[in-house]
């Protein structure tokens, strides 16, 4: 039975702990809360294709992270333990309970670190193409995805994110162009990277403390990842489901999305 | 549903004047076609025919006319 209203999905922008942040809900308020952080250069709307069926179960909640979307940009945009702390005074804020924790990408990071740091409760993790955790990544990709000009730059790093031919990337092409070549959001974007890589590799960090989550752990990850690949078995922790979809790019919750709603919706029903 | 209903129904879902969807769209010249829509969207389906649209089938819709066939065959299916 459908839960859904599309009258309760929401996205806006909202004044939180003196900042204006961008925020996306759906699903009914009194379900299990699930929040969701998207990636690099991206926005809450990045989960189109997942807050549908995971609002079926949970009360969805998709932040905006400094510098995209809808949240202006702050101080805190720089390295990532950074962000961590940020996310940690937005979910307190909007005084979340303890929640199933998805992310992707950068935002998948965030969320693992505030684990490590016992800075966010999470009833379970899963990490969709999780980014700092892998010692295979495409620095020159991120950085020209900071520089787009022409939509020509758009599809082009559509193409590359999506692993594989798409059908139409001409119109996640235009929603990239049009949110990538503000000023903003261009100094937001070579803001992070300033703060997290050097000479083109990423800052040192301390090895993840896997021991510390306190949750079930499941890894998501397209076979195709162009973008940053899929750690070595002695990078991840013994034991982790670990999902590794064919034919299948840097974003799986877009291109493969009942598959990973799918997966979202088990790990969290099995807690 | 029947399909005038269905337009009806995106046109308030779309914030736009009633009658303005009629059916014959291609959804690159829909404006208001994005990605707030396709979340919209897909709980819209949800709520009238209580079906998860196939979201690689939405992905790959071109037309108003594909939605309605997405979410009526699914309904059928």
């Amino acid at each position: 039975m459908s839960t859904v209203n599309p009258a309760r999905v929401k996205y806006r922008q909202i004044e939180l702990a003196g900042q204006r942040v961008g925020l996306l809900t759906a699903g009914p308020p009194e379900a299990v809360p699930m929040l969701l952080l998207h990636g690099f250069s991206g926005d809450a709307l990045t989960w189109q294709f997942n807050v549908g069926a995971l609002a079926r179960h949970h009360r969805v909640t998709a932040i905006d992270l400094p510098g995209h979307g809808l949240t202006e940009a702050t101080e805190q945009i720089g390295y990532w333990r950074g962000m961590v702390d940020w996310v940690a005074e937005i979910v307190a804020a909007l005084e979340l309970p303890p929640a199933h924790l998805a992310g992707h990408s950068l935002g998948a990071r965030i969320l693992l670190g505030g684990l490590e740091e016992e800075k966010l409760a999470g009833l379970s993790l899963s990490l969709i193409s999780c980014a700092g955790i892998s010692p295979s990544y495409d620095y020159e990709f991120l950085d020209r995805l900071s520089r787009i000009e022409t939509m020509a730059d758009a599809v082009a790093c559509v193409l590359r994110l999506l692993g594989d031919a798409p059908d139409q990337p001409e119109r996640l092409a235009k929603g990239l162009f049009q949110k990538l070549t503000t000023p903003a959001a261009k100094a937001a974007l070579r803001a992070y990277l300033a703060s997290n890589f050097a000479e083109g590799r990423l800052l040192p960090a301390a090895p993840v403390r896997w021991d510390a989550l306190a949750c079930p752990l499941q890894i998501i990850w397209g076979a195709d990842d162009g973008i940053v690949q899929l750690p070595p078995p002695d990078w991840l922790p013994a034991g982790i489901a670990v999902h590794l979809l064919d034919r299948v790019g840097h974003l799986p919750h877009m291109t493969a999305a009942d598959r990973v709603n799918a997966l979202l919706v088990a790990h969290a029903g099995a807690t | 549903m029947t399909p005038t209903e269905f337009y009806a129904a995106l046109d308030e879902m779309l914030e736009l004047d009633p009658g303005t969807i009629t059916g014959n769209e291609r959804l690159e010249d829909v404006e208001a076609w994005d990605s707030l829509a396709v979340i919209s969207f897909i709980a819209l389906v949800d709520e009238k025919f209580d079906i998860l649209v196939e979201t690689e089938k939405l992905a790959a819709a071109e037309s108003v006319g594909d939605l309605y066939a997405l979410a009526t065959r699914q309904k059928a299916a």
